[in-house]
């Protein structure tokens, strides 16, 4: 062990559909981070290719839109873990940049000749916040904890999760946004039953949890991850076209990618305006064509426009409430999450749903990268007591013969969890059974979202005589593992679902390496910041135990590791690296007996008298 | 170990539902995965892996079993099985007449539901509900009768009609849930 340690810090980070955010707990308190300039690190969410194929990233891709409106990327987020079938026509009209048509699992964007997946597009956003938070630390990150709509399926999750590997993360877990928020929230003890409404730019989620002692239970979910503020703003810009089709007959917008950047600009600012204000300018200027234009738009007219999506994420929160047994009266608050719940629409709405007013104390930008620090810190071992118990949003389940469904797992089932299903061949000597794993409330294969196929080979045998078991596992980032065995012949397969739409092991591990440049890095340098990083983490959590469990140990072994940490103290106080890392060695040598205590005090606690080993993976399977 | 054993329970029918969720709860605490946090020394590799690997296993586990026990539908499912007695599968009888009730009930439901009749469906629904309450406390009386042989076979056909019920039930909802008020 020793130095093959890594470093401690873990960040949080908000990978959101418009605006990106990194935050850290510091002494105890989630705070945004600052790169090395001081600015706080707010990154639009927006990728630009430039000519020469460099690439720019965050506010300055934003301000080339207008004049690269083919090569710059907006809302990549929308097509995460998409097949091109799965494109609406709604998506369509919402991005200008052009999708490649060469495979039709996988979504590529065309940037000139180059296509691109959305995990790379994201990676370069991640690689942004990577970047300048280290700037700002001083030092190296490595690892996080990346949030992801509620509502995301499992195909978007694992593609979230190949965009940190892209990047060069290490993604510890991947979260909820609405029970991050909520973790932000609840952090000062306010126990109770809450609703988190999280409308952001791409994505609409609602989550109702319990929160008790430190513990956020989520009791349903539901969302819509095709609604969100860009449909909002999809909306002005047509209420806009119309009116100008009518003014400004020789203009011909609709066909004009420049003049349609600038005017989705323009009519997001107005749609901002109208939070505040009655009345908004939209302007639309074109200074290299001498075009200027200014619409006046109404908060009336405007939120006629905006009221049927309202509504529609008004019918996610019935259903949420109706899954989770709540009424709004046990409610104890409604949390607002997401720019658009700035919007005096969206405020007066929920406000009527609920029937109270909405909290807003927390910031609706910040709170999501916020709650998403605090789970990196309990990841890193901060002793922090906090525990989040959330679910699956997506029933799961394998297609049956004449293209039916059979669930395994139902929707709002507390993650991680399990289920199985016994079933045998319909043919004689049927060697191979496909596998169709399905996601999705509907009753029909076809109406679900295929996540994989696979094959099991069996040995021939005569129909119905096979055994086929097969696992489902959910882990704690909702991702879906299945595993299939027959019974009778001992053939196994199992497999992390590399789902339809997504990129394999292979894949990811070679754009890591391609497509980013490796800067090469001052080795030495590194390895001095790391093991002392690591010198510290070692020395609090061993000073954590000492406490917790140090009564247990001997005197002389007690004397013994206190020794060693003075010992390694004084060596992280120079620069050699070698001494360090024996020392190190030594330290983590001399506690081991502590460890020992600590992890069997875990095992017996946990099974109450018995040991994790003779429990196994019992309690035996359900249903 | 059964799921009742697990949460410290004993296995019958009836379970204190506060008495399942405390259990649940501070097994939570010592299983779930992210509880499982580096050691002394430990860093973020090997045993802790192998650690949060084992934690996975278990509360996978312990998630699915607290989710059968906390419904009674599923629990009492889970109970009869323990106890000997046949699957749905196995055994698909519903009560005398009911198929064919359930049956116009279902289509009463579809026509209030393409007629958007929403005092309709609340009328059905509470009928609904009240339906299953009483064969819930059939069901728990039989299973007070359990493990007689007759009161299994009885068990059966009662949840198979359950089963029936608590779908419509669950379909009505969600589409009064769809639509508001
Ligand atoms: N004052 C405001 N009034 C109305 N809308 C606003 C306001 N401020 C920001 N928005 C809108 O909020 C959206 C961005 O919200 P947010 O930053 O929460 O989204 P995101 O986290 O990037 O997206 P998602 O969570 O869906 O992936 C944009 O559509 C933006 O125009
Ligand atoms: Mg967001």
């Amino acid at each position: 062990m020793g130095s093959s340690q890594k470093d401690d810090l873990v960040v949080g980070i908000d990978l959101g559909t418009t605006n990106s955010l990194v935050a850290l707990v510091r002494d105890g308190k989630p705070v945004v981070l600052r790169d090395g300039a001081g600015e706080r690190i707010f990154v639009p969410s927006i990728v630009s290719w430039r000519d020469d194929a460099s690439v720019l990233v965050g506010a300055e891709a934003r301000r080339r839109a207008p004049e690269a409106p083919r090569r710059t990327v907006h809302s990549i987020k929308r097509l995460m873990g998409k097949g091109l079938e799965d494109v609406t026509a709604e998506d369509r009209a919402l991005l200008p940049y052009e999708l490649s048509l060469a495979d039709k699992k996988l979504v590529r964007v065309l940037v000139g000749e180059r296509a691109v997946t959305p995990q790379e597009v994201s990676a370069l956003i991640l690689r942004e916040l990577k970047t300048r938070a280290e700037a700002g630390l001083g030092r190296e990150v490595k690892r996080a904890v990346i949030t992801v709509p509620a509502y995301f399926d499992d195909a978007q999750r694992q593609a979230t999760r190949d965009a940190g590997k892209i990047a060069g993360l290490d993604v510890l877990r991947i979260i909820n946004e609405p029970t991050a928020a909520s973790l932000a929230y609840g952090l000062g003890g306010k126990d109770g039953t809450i609703a988190v409404y999280d409308f952001g730019g791409g994505t609409f989620d609602i989550s109702i949890l319990r929160i008790q002692a430190g513990t956020f239970r989520v009791l349903s979910t539901n969302g819509d991850t095709h609604l969100g503020g860009d449909d909002l703003d999809r909306t002005l810009v047509e209420l806009a076209l119309s009116k100008l089709e009518e003014r400004e007959k020789s203009l011909k917008v609709r066909e004009d990618p420049r003049l349609l950047a600038l005017l989705r600009d323009a009519a997001e600012k107005a749609k901002i305006e109208l939070s505040s204000s009655e009345r908004a300018t939209l302007v639309l200027r074109d200074e290299k064509r001498g075009i200027s234009l200014d619409l006046p738009l109404a908060r009336a007219e405007y939120e006629r426009a905006a009221l049927p999506f309202v509504e529609r994420s008004l019918s996610r929160c019935r259903r949420a409430l109706e899954d989770a047994h709540v009424k709004v009266q046990d409610l104890d608050a409604v949390v607002l999450v997401g720019g658009v719940t700035r919007t005096p629409l969206v405020r007066a709405k929920v406000e009527e749903l609920f029937k109270r007013k909405p909290h807003t104390d927390v910031d609706p930008d910040e709170v999501v990268a916020l709650g998403a620090a605090v789970q990196a810190d309990v990841l890193a071992g901060s002793g922090r007591e906090v525990l989040l118990l959330d679910v699956t949003p997506l029933s799961l389940g394998m297609e049956t013969m004449g293209g039916g469904v059979t669930k395994l797992i139902m929707r709002n089932s507390t993650i991680p969890t399990q289920a199985t299903e016994d079933f045998s061949t319909f043919k004689d000597d049927q060697t191979l059974v496909e596998i169709h794993v399905l996601q999705g409330e509907r009753e029909l294969a076809k109406d679900c979202r295929s996540l994989a196929f696979f094959k099991l080979r069996i040995p021939p045998m005569p129909a119905s005589v096979p055994r086929i078991h097969v696992t489902f596992l959910i882990d704690a980032d909702g991702i879906l593992r299945v595993h299939a065995i027959e019974e009778r012949s001992g053939s196994e397969a199992s497999i992390e679902v590399v789902p339809v739409h997504g990129l394999t092991q292979d894949e990811v591990d070679r754009i890591y390496l391609d497509s980013l440049d490796h800067a090469l890095e001052d080795v030495k340098a590194h390895r001095l910041i790391d093991l002392r990083n690591e010198s510290e983490t070692v020395l609090r959590a061993t000073e954590k135990s000492l406490r917790e469990a140090g009564s247990s140990l001997s005197q002389d072994a007690r004397r013994a590791i206190e020794a060693k940490m003075r010992e390694l103290r004084a060596s992280a106080a120079t620069d050699d690296a070698t001494a360090i890392s024996a020392a190190l060695e030594a330290l983590n040598k001399t506690a081991e007996p502590l460890a020992e205590i600590l992890l069997n005090r875990v095992a017996e606690a946990a099974v109450k008298g018995k040991r994790l080993e003779d429990v196994g993976a019992s309690p035996e399977k359900t249903s | 170990m059964d799921h009742f054993a697990f949460f410290g329970l004993e296995r019958r029918f009836d379970v204190d539902a506060s008495e399942l969720d405390r259990s649940y709860l501070e097994l939570s605490r010592l299983l779930h995965p992210d509880r499982q946090v580096p050691m002394p020394g430990e860093g973020q590799t090997g045993s802790l892996a192998a650690r949060r690997a084992r934690a996975l296993a278990l509360s996978a586990a312990m998630n699915a079993a607290h989710a059968t026990l906390g419904s009674p539908e599923k629990r009492a499912e889970y109970l009869l099985r323990l106890l000997g007695g046949k699957t749905a599968d196995q055994d698909k009888r519903t009560p005398p007449g009911f198929l064919q009730e359930q049956l116009e009930l279902r289509e009463e439901v579809e026509e209030a539901k393409g007629a958007k009749d929403r005092p309709r469906l609340e009328t059905r629904l509470r009928e609904l509900e009240s339906s299953r309450d009483e064969r819930l406390e059939r069901v728990r009386s039989l299973f007070a009768r359990s493990p007689e042989k007759e009161a299994l076979a009885e068990l059966r056909v009662e949840l198979n009609a359950l089963k029936y019920v608590s779908n419509l039930e669950g379909e009505i909802r969600s589409a009064l849930a769809a639509e508001g008020p």
